[in-house]
């Protein structure tokens, strides 16, 4: 067994809710020199991962008791996180996979996994985060509760809204094809009627009113959606 | 699966052919009924008419004796006998003994009287001759013609009620089998759905009748079936999530150790330690996919490689000792951490109950690859051996949870192949057959 180098000190942020993988994971980053962020479910997560926290790369359980990791990573990139994320799962079923990197994951191990395979990971990761600033939409997601909201303002979504939203607000003035918003909203597989994302984007657009969101939800006739 | 007469179908043909053919029964008995009467009554007026005939030519003559007229029809005189007061035939043909016999027996009559003897029809009757001469007639017709026309008709009779029966079975198998192949389709449509297809449903829109009720009951029972297997499913991937997080811990934990001590002892320890952990990953990933459905089956596994491997698998070390000499080499078509999962558990029990040895072997057996584990322990003592693969039975005095047959043969079972025990004593032998390649 060799320590695995990160070529420097990496901010990595840990989303683990059982104590006995969070005590691994974190004594094996700090021994080998870098600082953890932790948080014990996905409301921490929000609030102790997300842009301001300086972290450079996230490890995120899928199995939170609170929310759904994936949820999580969805919120995250919709408050303007763009660190990249390793997904630590149980479920190694090719659809529990795919529904990983459409939420906006970057890697996964199943576990129980080797913990310096999991350490080459996030250095791989690390090396390849980006690092530019990006414009972010305004709007925070709460994964454990559904809900959007602005300075304060809070709107209830459905699972199938917060995800369509988080999935458009990933990158605020950027067209997101439909197929993205279906492959983010929907298991992966499921055949999505026009109509049907038509109908759940016109409900989005009036709970974003209901709070003043600054943004708008716009349709790009034949293309997709966007924030702006 | 469907025994003969015990389908809706033959039971409605069979019921169908009773009743034909007891119809036709009475059909024929009624016509035979009325066949004789009208018989009966043809020979009398026959008979009676002949009587007549006959009495109408006789004539008392001027001595006082009787004389016949000539007639046209000399048939008449082949059948009449004519007897005088005393007794004496005066007039009548020869005729065979018998005949003769009754037309004796009938010669001394008092009364009109009419029998049948010996397919023939005898009326005797006295008759007055001019108002002083007594004398006795006895005319005979013969009953062939009536009888051959009496069996002509039962045989046709016969022929028609079989052929109305068969016809009558022929037509209900084939309008039944018509009404009833929807129900059947349906039946093995849903069959084959519940065991591979849990999605698929009966389309019961835009019709009202007792198919798309049936097709509707099939569909909330395909319903249950699917909920209750995606339940199982559900509890099943939980089980197994819950189990890996701890060994991810138990991991980390070994790695984390290996990484801050190098001591020999110490990482040949928490290899040790990864290795178990790694294998109990294994088994539930297997288990997973069984659960789900999606456990891969074309693998090859070779029975050299699955022994060795099981036996290094196995607890308890060298003891007893595990003879393996018998393993022939084969392949099975099976990915191999399945298939360990069917041998291993064989081969913990038997080192648990072995007195002095284990033995192992391998054969083919038709398409299939047979795997004889064997121990020479004191026996299986349980009234029904088979019970012991379910799970939480055990047998008397074992000290095992109950749970490892029971999850071989369901493994073995999922690959197509299964369990069994083959000797319960002397030594005890549990088999494991899988398909062949």
């Amino acid at each position: 067994m060799r320590w695995c180098t990160m070529g420097g000190m990496t901010v990595v942020g840990i989303c683990e809710d059982d104590p006995d993988v969070r005590r691994v994971l974190t004594d094996a980053l700090r021994m080998g020199g870098h600082r953890v962020v932790i948080a014990r479910n996905g409301q921490e997560a929000v609030g102790n991962l997300g842009v301001g926290s300086g972290v450079e790369v996230l490890v995120l359980d899928v199995g939170l008791p609170d929310a759904d990791g994936r949820d999580v990573c969805q919120a995250l990139r919709a408050s303007g996180q763009q660190a990249p994320v390793l997904f630590l799962t149980a479920f190694d079923a090719v659809h529990d996979r795919v529904s990983g990197f459409h939420a906006g994951g970057d890697d996964y191990v199943v576990k129980p996994f080797a913990i310096s395979e999991v350490l080459v990971r996030i250095a791989a990761l690390a090396r390849r985060a980006r690092v530019e600033p990006r414009q972010t939409s305004g709007l925070t997601l709460h994964p454990d509760r559904f809900t959007v909201s602005v300075d304060g303002r809070e709107a209830s979504l459905t699972p199938t809204e917060f995800r369509m939203l988080a999935a458009i607000a990933v990158e605020p003035g950027t067209v997101v094809r439909r197929r993205t918003v279906v492959a983010a909203a929907w298991p992966d597989g499921a055949i999505v009627n026009e109509n049907t994302i038509d109908s759940y984007i016109r409900r989005l657009r009036i709970k974003l009113a209901t709070i003043d969101a600054p943004a708008e939800l716009a349709t790009v006739r034949g293309v997709g959606f966007t924030l702006r | 699966m469907k025994a003969p007469g015990r389908t809706l179908i033959s039971r409605i043909v069979w019921t169908t052919t009773v009743v034909s053919a007891i119809a036709m029964a009475a059909m024929i008995g009624t016509v035979l009924l009325v066949l004789a009467a009208l018989n009966s009554n043809n020979i009398d007026a026959r008979l009676n008419d002949q009587l007549s005939a006959v009495s109408s030519t006789l004539t008392a003559g001027t001595d006082g004796t009787l004389t016949e007229l000539d007639t046209a029809d000399d048939s008449i005189d082949e059948t009449t006998w004519i007897y005088g007061v005393d007794g004496s035939l005066l007039e009548g043909p020869r005729a065979g003994r018998a005949v003769t016999r009754v037309v004796d027996e009938l010669s001394n009559t008092r009364t009109r009287q009419r029998i049948d003897r010996f397919e023939h029809a005898f009326l005797a009757a006295p008759v007055t001759i001019e108002g002083s001469l007594q004398t006795v007639v006895v005319v005979e017709t013969s009953l062939e013609p009536y009888e051959s026309t009496r069996n002509n008709v039962l045989i046709g009779l016969i022929a028609l009620g079989l052929t109305v029966t068969t016809g009558s079975a022929a037509v209900a198998a084939w309008t039944v089998r018509r009404t009833l192949a929807p129900v059947e389709s349906m039946a093995t449509r849903a069959e084959d759905w519940s065991e591979h297809d849990l999605d698929s449903r009966f389309d019961v829109t835009g019709s009202d009748d007792e198919f798309a009720r049936l097709g509707q009951t099939l569909n909330i029972l395909l319903d249950r079936v699917a909920g209750a297997l995606r339940n199982e499913q559900q509890l099943t991937s939980e089980l197994a999530h819950e189990l890996r997080t701890p060994l991810t811990a138990i991991r980390g934990e070994a790695e984390l150790t290996m990484m801050t001590d190098r001591s020999p002892a110490v990482v040949e320890r928490q290899e040790r330690v990864v290795q178990i952990v790694d294998r109990m990953s294994e088994t539930i990933t297997s288990l997973l996919a069984i659960a789900r459905g999606d456990h891969r089956v074309d693998g090859r596994t070779s029975t050299i490689d699955l022994v060795a491997a099981a036996v290094d698998h196995a607890p308890g070390g060298a003891t007893p000792p595990i003879d393996v000499a018998g393993v022939a080499d084969l392949e099975i078509a099976a990915p191999s951490e399945l298939v360990l999962r069917v041998l291993a558990p064989l081969i913990d029990n038997a080192r648990r109950h072995a007195s002095t040895t284990v033995a192992i072997t391998a054969s083919a057996s038709g398409r299939s690859v047979r795997l004889d584990v064997s121990d020479d322990g004191s026996g299986i003592t349980a009234a029904e051996p088979d019970a012991l693969f379910q799970s939480g039975i055990r047998d008397e005095g074992s000290d095992g949870a109950g749970l490892g047959l029971a999850l071989s043969r369901r493994v073995a079972r999922t690959l197509g192949g299964d369990v069994t025990i083959t000797s319960v004593a002397g030594p005890t032998t549990f088999t494991m057959t899988l398909p062949q390649p």
